[in-house]
């Protein structure tokens, strides 16, 4: 049974600070909530940070968490409800969900594209297309890096996961003028509603797979938010619980849905 | 006891400057706040005091400040040299007592000044009524042109708001905000569009109990060189009601709360 968890954190504390600089750091600590369970499944979790000084860490867990480590770490110490953690029985939206029913809604995802023949290859890709024997290699994932890339990411996807965008009805037409010198625009294109509200480059560094040294880490990450209308329950509850994207584990790919504007 | 008075000031500009001990030759730092040296300052030379005159009176004033709109930096970078393509001249002098040039040559200076962009203050100055009387007098008809710290930050109108008997702190917590209509839209694109009823501006008082230091009550202005003391002073945030139309998710801050579909 999947849960829904927020957890404010309190952003001045030690713990905190190394859980914020680090997705690694992070990803751990949310594991660490569920590391009782022997099996338990993909956890996603997001940062949203509205308001600097009042960071929310969301989670999506497929088993009951426990946050008390968590918060000894990295939470609040006041005696007040809303500075504790709130864990929340996900099913409850899961079984809900029709189709035509409209939400608000909320994603940092890591929009991503995959080459094999970078443009501006970097160093490790140069290195590792000559070290490839048959010079064939793995494609590269290469982070969308303007806002319209990212977007056109995200709305290019929409149909996989369930739902689609609610348009923005069009606006009012613009003013006759007295001399019609032109011919008259053709159908406007719909706008979605949808707008990216942050966007950022992240680096970090991770200990090696051989435990010898540190990589770093780069992810783009952009964070979407508009309003959407349910069109297919089964799929879109899916996509609630396994996120969307790549660096799901870096805080990246958990949809939220929210009352909507 | 005589009767006692409180003046009024709103020390907003484009640009103003605070000095603080922070007195590095080629840096010109500004504090976030007037100090009291400063606003004292400013009340001396509108009264028409010369430098080394003793300050009397003006020292035992007591004010409070309160940041309405802090402002932001301003990073003035400089350069300083010879149009002649001569060689800057350097501190030490010769035996004739003329400045000798540098050694090795230097041809160009470097500096820094910050400066306050578009903040406004409210400042009350507290004191005995016949001392308030002349000097709010002097506020409103000034001898010297007034400055906000720096000679090149002349202050706006209205510059006095007016006098009243009441304390500093029920004067600082009663006053209207002083963000402009525009510096009130700035605030809102700032916060992402919030329009809460009211806002928390920080303020400084005077405050013998007070659990802050700061060195900067006044003690001479002589060309010699300035010289300061300590003052205990107590840091409060103030809410003033804003005039927005406080909006339905004003209290929470939250644009996107997942847990209430959950019933949360």
């Amino acid at each position: 049974m999947a849960h829904l968890s927020r957890i404010p954190l309190a952003p001045l504390r030690d713990g905190t600070r190394k859980l914020l600089r680090s997705p690694q750091a992070m990803h751990a600590a949310v594991l660490g909530a569920v590391a009782y369970h022997p099996d338990a499944g993909r956890t996603l979790w997001r940062l949203d940070s509205d308001n600097r000084h009042r960071p929310y860490l969301y989670t999506v867990t497929q088993v009951a968490p426990d946050w008390t480590a968590l918060v000894e770490q990295a939470g609040w110490l006041v005696d007040e409800p809303n500075a504790k953690p709130v864990v929340a029985d996900y099913g409850q939206l899961l079984a809900q969900l029709q189709p035509g029913q409209v939400y608000g809604f909320r994603l940092t995802a890591s929009p991503v594209q995959n080459s094999r023949t970078p443009q501006n290859p970097t160093k490790t890709q140069t290195d590792r297309i000559a070290a490839a024997a048959d010079g064939k290699t793995r494609s590269f994932r290469m982070g969308h890096r303007t806002a319209a890339h990212q977007l056109a990411w995200f709305t290019d996807r929409v149909k996989g996961f369930g739902f689609e965008l609610k348009e923005v009805p069009a606006s009012a037409p613009a003013a006759p003028s007295i001399l019609p010198l032109t011919a008259p625009a053709a159908e406007p294109e719909p706008t979605l509603d949808v707008r990216i509200t942050a966007r950022d480059r992240r680096q970090f560094t991770k200990t090696d797979s051989s435990g010898t040294g540190n990589t770093t880490v780069t992810i783009t990450t952009a964070t979407y938010e508009g309003t959407l209308t349910v069109t297919d329950p089964f799929t879109l509850a899916r996509t609630l619980l396994t996120g969307i994207g790549p660096a799901k584990a870096y805080g990246c790919g958990l949809l939220t849905l929210a009352a909507a504007q | 006891m005589t009767e006692a008075t409180t003046l009024l000031l709103r020390l907003a500009a484009p640009l103003q400057a605070w000095g603080d001990h922070r007195a590095v030759v080629d840096t010109r730092h500004t504090s976030p706040m007037p100090t009291k040296s400063g606003v004292i300052g400013l009340l001396g030379a509108a009264l028409g005091r010369e430098r080394d005159e003793p300050l009397g009176a003006l020292a035992e004033l007591t004010i409070g400040v309160r940041a309405d709109v802090p402002g932001t930096l301003l990073r003035d970078y400089h350069t300083v040299s010879d149009y002649r393509g001569v060689p800057l001249l350097s501190s030490k002098v010769n035996g004739k007592g003329r400045q000798v040039g540098t050694s090795p040559a230097r041809y160009t200076m470097t500096g820094e000044r910050f400066y306050l962009q578009d903040a406004a203050f409210l400042v009350a100055i507290h004191g005995p009524a016949p001392v308030m009387a002349e000097v709010t007098a002097a506020a409103k008809a000034p001898v010297a042109i007034l400055a906000l710290g720096r000679r090149s930050c002349p202050p706006t109108f209205p510059l006095v708001l007016g006098t009243t008997a009441d304390p500093i702190a029920d004067v600082l917590t009663g006053h209207d905000w002083l963000a402009s209509p525009h510096a009130r839209t700035l605030w809102q694109r700032k916060h992402r569009g919030a329009s809460p009823a009211t806002v928390e501006v920080s303020a400084v008082l005077d405050d013998p109990n007070g659990d802050t230091i700061l060195q900067d009550q006044p003690l001479s202005y002589a060309s010699s060189g300035p010289r300061h003391t300590s003052r205990r002073v107590r840091h409060t945030l103030i809410p003033l009601p804003t005039g927005f139309d406080p909006g339905p998710d004003a209290t929470s801050g939250e644009g996107h709360d997942p847990l209430a579909l959950l019933g949360w």
